[in-house]
């Protein structure tokens, strides 16, 4: 199903659109207003993209350095080609220790992986600890943000999931004794895992270790108590030194949720006491993505999700409508490299308003790729042949002044036209809009006259 | 020193007035500009919705049309930003520079290139102005509210030139219509969400008029307007600068 | 092996060019860089405690949460306080912690954080797993932005660290911001000389 179809879906209950439109907005604003107090902010956006070009430039050096500098600190270091090689890594790790209770921290990663389904087929009961990923992990579906993954859940919603799942008291859907309840029921499961897995925010060349940020402590607790650590990255979260990490770390938790960093800021650049650390650099299709000159910027994304928040169709169509992990605008890049055919839809998303791209602290030409994609799909194929015809036939009448104006006559024609003719269930502009009406003589008509009478 | 002014399709089709307006604002500024008979299009359709060898077309005919004038006029912020940002992609074997950098948006030229003081005319009218996004984002006729930079609006900066016109502020300042081209109808129903919540946020602030650089988001906007028989008005920005009540 | 296959396709994919890292002279500064620090704790829940309200602050902690028995002070400073300290061997044992006092090595002005280093006396678990935290600063140690901590800072040798701002928190549940997720409910700092 492609996005128009879903979206139309989402829309119709026009109250819950409202809520969740504004919802998101709130966050923009967030973002808004706490880039505000930093003065440099659009010199430091500049910073990180340069930074990023030179990592996308030199990544297999940096690489190569960063395992290093792992290994040197007691690190185990795994490379994955694809999702498969990343959840068969996983499971051996956990498999050569006997782990049958994995808790893991918010990853979209292991999301693309899928390796929740895959440790859960293998009897590896896999929790999720962010609040909002346990949350649709009770409900079974995907996220619908990478920040804010149950952001198109209302609270009473959540209260009945937690009655059902928690044994919460029925009919509290106070979002204060909801979050209780869950640190009472997670405080448990942290206890009793007997390993952690965390993505990545960003994995620190010159250093050989990663950092983790989260809220809600989620990432901490799920390492600092198991001795096994594993954290999963893609092979893009790079940066050289500990110097640019500030520039992104100043970057991401303002363009995420407005704040001035997330509270916490874990560097993991060693395996704990008694412990044991893993590091798995991923892959999965992103040496493609290296190759596409049109589309390797895509690959400096920090995951902070502010192109979502902004992005006014993502707001009132929510995540599930992409159909992809990664929802919005950045997903809608993403998704076709991975499957064009069934991700075709996604770079039509847009109104190319460019609200994306003007947010992205790294930025990302999201809306100029979204715009190059639909050349790229177009070429191969993956175009109504109807609209096709129709851009044809108007490329054709466009290039001829003649022709034109026998295009002309036919918009004139509209005119008298009876109603039912031009507002009908194909006519997508006449569902909820009036047609405008053809001038009695066109500009080209009126001109000509003015010239005389002068 | 001659003008070329190139009128979108759309406008010469649907909004005749527009077109005249421009050419009455020119002459009263007593800026010496052709209107050269053969053109129709920038080829922006095409290209927007990905079929760049039907756009390249088009985009040539335009090329050989206009690359000859000291100036290229447009009252279309969106058919300025195609040609300043997509014609490099779309001919590569051409120098797109020299034409690119001549083609002026009617606010950018009224504001940057003739420094108009005083435009002598009258709009006793609640407006709200309409930020069309490629003018916004791509032309940068105004701040947008995502970057942290110096505010200005070249498009208000004009407006209050005029006589007794008062602009209204809006909730969401610049965002989208959800015009979007062939957005409008691929995607119907955010389409006309977009576009209803942008006439709420001008009605919630007792507009009577929406005006903007793009006649095409006014259009969009104007379609559910009439639909609703709401008593809210398009005009496009060079309307109210000849005092078209 | 699917490292040197992945190092190939990058090698492959990459397009060579010389683009260099970019200079990073920027970051805020504050006139009064305490001031700031403090106004940024404020911001993200923290709150700033005299070292002679301790005492107090714990009651007010009881008056709120309910009556404590277990703290774990790891300052070079004598405190008085009314709870007893737990053995704390493996990262589990600090469940039952209800406070912790702890020394911090950096604050950061622009947003409130305070830097710990992997700690030698206690699990690093207890920092999370504690329901209180309690941090001792040195004031001069205050710096005005991350550029200022990451220039300064050597993580040689150093196994982990992190910077906390403020209690845990979250507002997964329909935007509404709660405080206390699965770290600590409060955090509170001593600013010393």
């Amino acid at each position: 199903m492609n996005h128009a179809v879903k979206a139309s879906k989402f829309i119709e209950d026009i109250e819950r659109t409202k809520w969740h439109n504004d919802a998101l907005w709130f966050l923009r604003q967030k973002r808004d207003r706490i880039s505000d107090t930093i003065p440099e902010w659009e010199d430091l956006r500049e910073k990180a993209s340069l930074i990023k070009d030179h990592v996308i430039s030199n990544l297999d050096e940096y690489l190569i350095e960063f395992e290093n500098n792992a290994i040197r600190n007691g690190i185990k270091v795994h490379w994955a080609i694809d999702g498969e090689e990343h959840n068969r890594t996983v499971y051996d790790i956990l498999k050569n220790h006997n782990v049958t209770k994995v808790v893991k921290s918010k990853s979209m990663l292991t999301e693309e992986c899928h390796l929740n389904p895959f440790l859960e087929e293998k009897g590896i009961e896999v929790v999720d600890t962010d609040l909002g990923e346990r949350i649709i992990q009770f409900r079974n579906e995907p996220p619908s943000h990478i920040v804010v993954p149950a952001i198109h859940l209302k609270k009473e919603e959540i209260g009945e999931l937690f009655e059902e799942k928690l044994n919460t008291e029925k009919g509290n859907s106070d979002p204060q004794y909801l979050t209780e309840e869950a640190r009472q029921h997670l405080r448990e499961k942290f206890l009793e895992a007997e390993a952690g897995i965390t993505g990545v925010n960003f994995a620190v060349a010159s250093e050989g270790g990663v950092v983790v940020c989260t809220n809600e402590g989620n990432a901490d607790l799920g390492t600092n108590l198991p001795p096994i650590h594993i954290a999963c990255m893609g092979l893009e979260k790079i940066v050289p030194g500990k110097e640019e990490l500030a520039v992104f770390l100043r970057l991401l938790a303002r363009s995420a949720t407005g704040q001035p960093i997330t509270t916490y800021t874990s560097h993991f650049f060693g395996p704990r006491k008694d412990g044991e650390m893993h590091i798995i650099i991923v892959d999965n299709g992103r040496s493609k993505i290296l190759g596409e000159e049109d589309f390797k910027k895509s690959l400096a994304c920090i995951r902070c999700g502010a192109c979502i928040n902004t992005c006014p169709i993502y707001r009132r169509s929510g995540g599930h409508s992409y159909g992809y992990v990664i929802p919005g605008p950045i997903g809608s890049v993403l998704a076709p490299h991975y499957n064009m055919k069934k991700h075709q839809s996604l770079p039509f998303a847009s109104t190319l308003c460019g609200s994306c791209t003007n947010v992205c602290p790294v930025k990302i030409d999201l809306h100029h790729q979204l715009l190059k994609w639909r050349e790229v799909l177009t070429q191969q194929g993956f175009i109504k042949p109807s609209k096709k015809l129709m851009m044809k036939l108007m490329g054709i009448a466009l290039n001829s002044s003649t022709l034109y104006g026998i295009a002309a006559f036919f918009a004139k024609s509209l005119r008298w036209m009876p109603r039912f003719m031009i507002y009908h269930s194909l006519n997508k502009w006449g569902n909820q809009r009036e047609i405008p009406e053809p001038a009695k003589e066109s500009f080209k008509t009126a001109f000509k006259k003015h010239k005389k009478s002068k | 020193m001659t003008v070329g002014l190139f009128i979108p399709c759309y406008i010469d089709q649907f909004y005749p007035q527009v077109g005249m307006a421009t050419v009455k604002l020119l002459e009263k500024f007593g800026i010496d500009f052709e209107y050269p008979f053969e053109q129709t299009c920038c080829g922006q359709p095409m290209a927007n919705s990905g079929c760049t060898s039907d756009a390249k077309k088009v985009a040539e005919k335009f090329y050989n049309e206009f690359i000859n004038y000291d100036q290229i006029i447009c009252p279309s912020g969106s058919c300025v930003a195609m040609i300043k940002h997509q014609y490099p992609h779309l001919l590569p074997d051409k120098d797109i520079k020299p034409l690119s950098e001549k083609t002026y948006e009617l606010v950018e030229f009224l504001t940057e290139i003739s420094e108009i003081n005083q435009l002598e005319v009258s709009y006793p009218h609640k407006v709200g102005i309409h930020q069309s996004c490629h003018g916004l984002r791509e032309l940068k006729l105004a701040s947008a509210t995502e970057l942290r930079i110096d505010s200005y609006n070249k498009v208000e900066t004009l407006l209050k030139k005029v006589k007794d016109i008062e602009i209204i502020s809006l909730d969401r300042s610049d965002e989208c219509c959800g015009f979007g081209g062939m957005f409008s109808t691929y995607e119907e129903a955010i389409s006309c969400s977009m576009g209803n919540d942008r006439i709420q946020d001008h009605l919630k602030h007792q507009a009577t008029i929406i005006t903007g650089v793009d006649m095409s988001c006014l259009m969009h906007l104007e379609g559910l307007i009439k639909r609703q028989k709401s008593p809210l008005q398009v005009k496009h920005i060079a309307e109210i600068l000849v005092g078209e009540q | 092996m699917s490292r040197e296959e992945i190092l190939n396709r990058i090698k492959q994919s990459k397009t060579e060019n010389n683009l260099s890292l970019p200079s990073l002279d920027i970051g805020i500064t504050y006139d009064d860089s305490i001031i700031a620090f403090c106004e940024s704790l404020k911001s993200v829940a923290g709150e700033m405690l005299e070292e002679a309200d301790l005492e107090n602050y714990i009651k007010a902690l009881e008056h709120k949460y309910g009556a404590m028995k277990f703290l774990n002070t790891y300052v070079s400073k004598e405190i008085n306080n009314p709870l007893i300290p737990i053995q704390m061997e493996s990262p589990h044992d600090a469940k039952r912690l209800d406070i912790l006092v702890i020394e911090g090595l950096n604050g950061i002005a622009e947003n409130g954080a305070i830097w710990i280093e992997e700690p030698i006396l206690y699990p690093r678990s207890a920092i999370f797993l504690t329901q209180h935290l309690i941090i001792f600063l040195k004031k001069t140690t205050i710096l005005n932005n991350l550029h200022e901590f990451y220039q300064q800072a050597n993580f040689h040798e150093k196994n982990y660290g992190t910077l906390i701002s403020g209690p845990s928190k979250t507002a997964d549940v329909e935007q509404c911001l709660v405080i206390g997720a699965h770290g600590s409910r409060s955090l509170a700092v001593v600013l010393i000389d």
